[in-house]
């Protein structure tokens, strides 16, 4: 019998989990993270203001709405590189819908492309049986075509739907707002829900998650159509925040996805990360961010920087792991 | 994951030439302005931000380091924050100018419909919009004038034409961009606009291949080449370097490096070289991205102080060919010679 624990892969024994737990896989997340804020904060002057704070968060929102379903996506051992190209056609056509029809019709067309392309890749992945990795570069090529083709290469305006990217209630931007109470319901449903349970037994041992009667292509199915609604629903939020439209607004989405999430702790084998993670994982990526555009570093060097950190954060993951080996 | 990235390697380029070629939509009326320099003190105590287009593209790199070196000269702080192409960026360097109380910025953000946003999020202080046009909040344009620069080398491809063959010609090809829409249309419709004002109408000779880029252009243009077997006097033009390097590459490619004249659009140093080595180059619209400072820093310092300035601060753009590009470009002389 595979027995389950949420945020850290199957390893079959009591005690190799018990041993793990000594050093908390958060830890050295949480220790960059620290760090990283003392030294902006001695080192800019604006740094520790509650606008910059907000600009952080609000920045990191769009990215993180879409890393909640994406982390389930990854623990369960699939990917969807998809996520940019949807939100930027999810962005063309709320901006053409909204224009021409209004912000409800808009908003549903946008939820709508999200439900239909998600069940398209989970068909795909699920009952063609072609893998998730070709499945959604496939998406990703065909999608940014299509939301080139919408608007005809340009980019469009749009106006009176500003409220969903920039309006404050409690003086906090929208979108934190959301990206915090869809955080929430994603870390519960990972650790408390059959369903969250699931997801790390299907990316820990696929055959023994099918043993033990998991259903585990209606899973992955059922994270696929999550990924593309909330991509497109990321794409509405970034437009609105815009008020624009753009075919380029996607662009390396995927990527950012991919960083916070594996930064945050999780295996691209499957069976390993949780949500508190990859939000760890977005801060860090949106303070360094922010950091070195307040420190007038050379966009050369702020690349430079954000690709040693990548490395760093994932190599401290491999140094807990061994000393946790290493003291048992 | 290695095709992902190559694939947002073409998508990025394809943006990067897009906003290269940028100056979206150009007021009608033109005012062309002379360069000048920034008074050494004259920035003293003022902070002003720019919004770059992406230092990764050499234009962008080429404007970014023309306005550090003119800000610096005037004494003036500058904050420079990269877009990266992103209007999402732009929209995050907006929020920090006003959080480093800057007095004044450029903005050379591509996305010219998400600038309403970008406008709201910044400091409510003077906009020079660069290339691309920054509504509501932009005070001054300042960039390329699309139509006269290609004109600029529309004319002087007529001019070889005329004096070299009496304007006799086997066909016009013209790699274009549709990505960059107007753009496109402004600086293609230039070059035949200025060949036809010498040598009277291309007709159904002009052939329009969208190859804005090195790897199209190559491609492309030997397919061209193909259908034109015994075409000794094939004029090409580009939107940019790139598409003649391409052109010049790919007629090489098929021994063919005599049968095409070409024009470009760009001047810019990685193709300095090629314009003074390659005879059939006849010539080439200079932009000097590497001078924008040279009114983007005097003109906001200007508006900082209140002092009025024309809406209007086009570049002069000049023909350059291999018989002037050292004089144009002095720096030319020891890469090239």
């Amino acid at each position: 019998m595979v027995k389950l624990r949420a945020g850290s892969k199957v390893q079959g024994s009591e005690d190799e989990a018990k041993k793990r737990r000594k050093i908390p896989d958060t830890a050295p997340l949480i220790g960059v993270l620290i760090l990283m804020m003392v030294y902006f904060a001695f080192a800019s002057e604006y740094f520790f203001q509650v606008e910059n704070f907000k600009n952080v968060l609000a920045n990191a929102a769009v990215t993180g709405i879409v890393c909640i379903p994406s982390t389930f996506l990854i623990i369960a051992g699939q990917i969807d590189l998809s996520v940019g190209s949807a939100a930027a056609v999810s962005g063309m056509m709320l901006a053409q819908v909204v224009n021409a029809h209004g912000v409800v019709l808009g908003l549903t067309s946008v939820l709508l492309f999200g439900l239909v392309f998600g069940v398209f890749n989970g068909f795909l992945v699920t009952v063609v049986g072609v893998n998730s990795l070709i499945t959604t570069l496939g998406g990703l090529g065909f999608l940014y075509g299509v939301a080139l083709l919408i608007g005809n290469g340009q980019t469009v305006g749009m106006d009176n739907f500003e409220w969903l990217g920039v309006a404050q209630p409690l003086n906090i931007p929208l979108p934190i707002v959301i990206f915090a109470t869809l955080a929430a319901l994603g870390a519960i449903t990972l650790r408390y829900t059959k369903f969250g349970r699931s997801i790390y037994a299907i990316g820990s041992n696929p055959n023994a998650a099918r043993v033990v009667g998991i259903r585990s292509n209606r899973i992955i199915f059922q994270t696929f159509v999550l990924s593309a609604v909330a991509s497109s629903f990321a794409g509405a939020v970034l437009t609105s925040q815009l008020s624009a439209g753009s075919p380029n607004s996607g662009l390396g989405l995927e990527l950012q996805v991919v960083t916070a999430i594996v930064l945050g702790g999780a295996s691209l084998a499957g069976g390993r990360g949780s949500i508190f993670g990859t939000v760890l994982g977005l801060l860090i990526v949106g303070v360094l961010n922010n950091g070195l555009i307040l420190l007038d570093v050379p966009t050369f060097w702020q690349r430079i920087a954000q690709g040693l950190m990548l490395i760093l954060a994932v190599s401290f993951d491999s140094i807990r792991a061994k000393l946790n080996n290493t003291r048992s | 994951m290695k095709a992902a990235s190559k694939f947002r390697a073409g998508a990025i380029a394809v943006v990067a030439i897009a906003a290269v070629a940028a100056t979206s939509v150009l007021p009608a009326s033109a005012g062309q302005y002379d360069f000048r320099k920034a008074v050494p003190g004259s920035g003293k105590g003022i902070t002003i931000g720019m919004i770059g287009l992406d230092d990764a593209i050499g234009f962008g790199k080429d404007v970014h380091d023309s306005i550090a070196r003119e800000a610096k000269k005037a004494g003036a702080t500058l904050v420079f924050c990269d877009s990266k192409l992103d209007a999402a960026k732009a929209l995050n360097c907006a929020k920090t100018f006003k959080l480093k109380k800057v007095q004044g910025y450029l903005n050379f953000q591509p996305v010219a419909s998400a600038s309403k946003s970008i406008c709201k999020a910044g400091p409510q202080v003077p906009v020079i919009s660069i290339d691309i046009e920054q509504d509501p909040c932009q005070t001054a344009f300042m960039g390329a004038d699309n139509s006269f620069a290609g004109e600029v080398s529309g004319t002087a491809l007529g001019n070889y034409f005329k004096k070299k063959f009496n304007c006799e010609f086997d066909s016009f090809i013209s790699l274009e961009d549709y990505g960059v829409g107007v753009v496109n249309a402004a600086r293609m419709g230039g070059y035949r606009t200025g060949f036809e004002a010498v040598c009277g109408k291309i007709g159904d000779k002009l052939i329009q291949i969208d190859a804005g880029r090195l790897e199209p252009a190559l491609a492309k243009m030997k397919d061209a080449l193909t259908t034109l077997p015994n075409a000794k006097k094939v004029i090409v033009v580009a939107i940019n370097d790139e598409g003649i390097q391409g052109a010049f590459a790919a007629a090489k490619a098929v021994g063919r490096g005599d049968d095409i004249y070409a024009a470009g659009q760009g001047a810019s140093a990685s193709a300095w070289c090629d314009i003074k080595n390659t005879p059939n180059w006849i010539a080439d619209t200079a932009y000097f991205p590497e001078r924008y400072g040279e009114i983007g820093v005097p003109y906001l310092l200007d508006l900082i102080k209140g002092k009025k300035v024309p809406f209007q601060l086009k570049i002069k753009h000049v023909a350059v060919n291999a018989d002037n590009l050292f004089t144009v470009f002095p720096a030319a002389k020891a890469k090239c010679a």
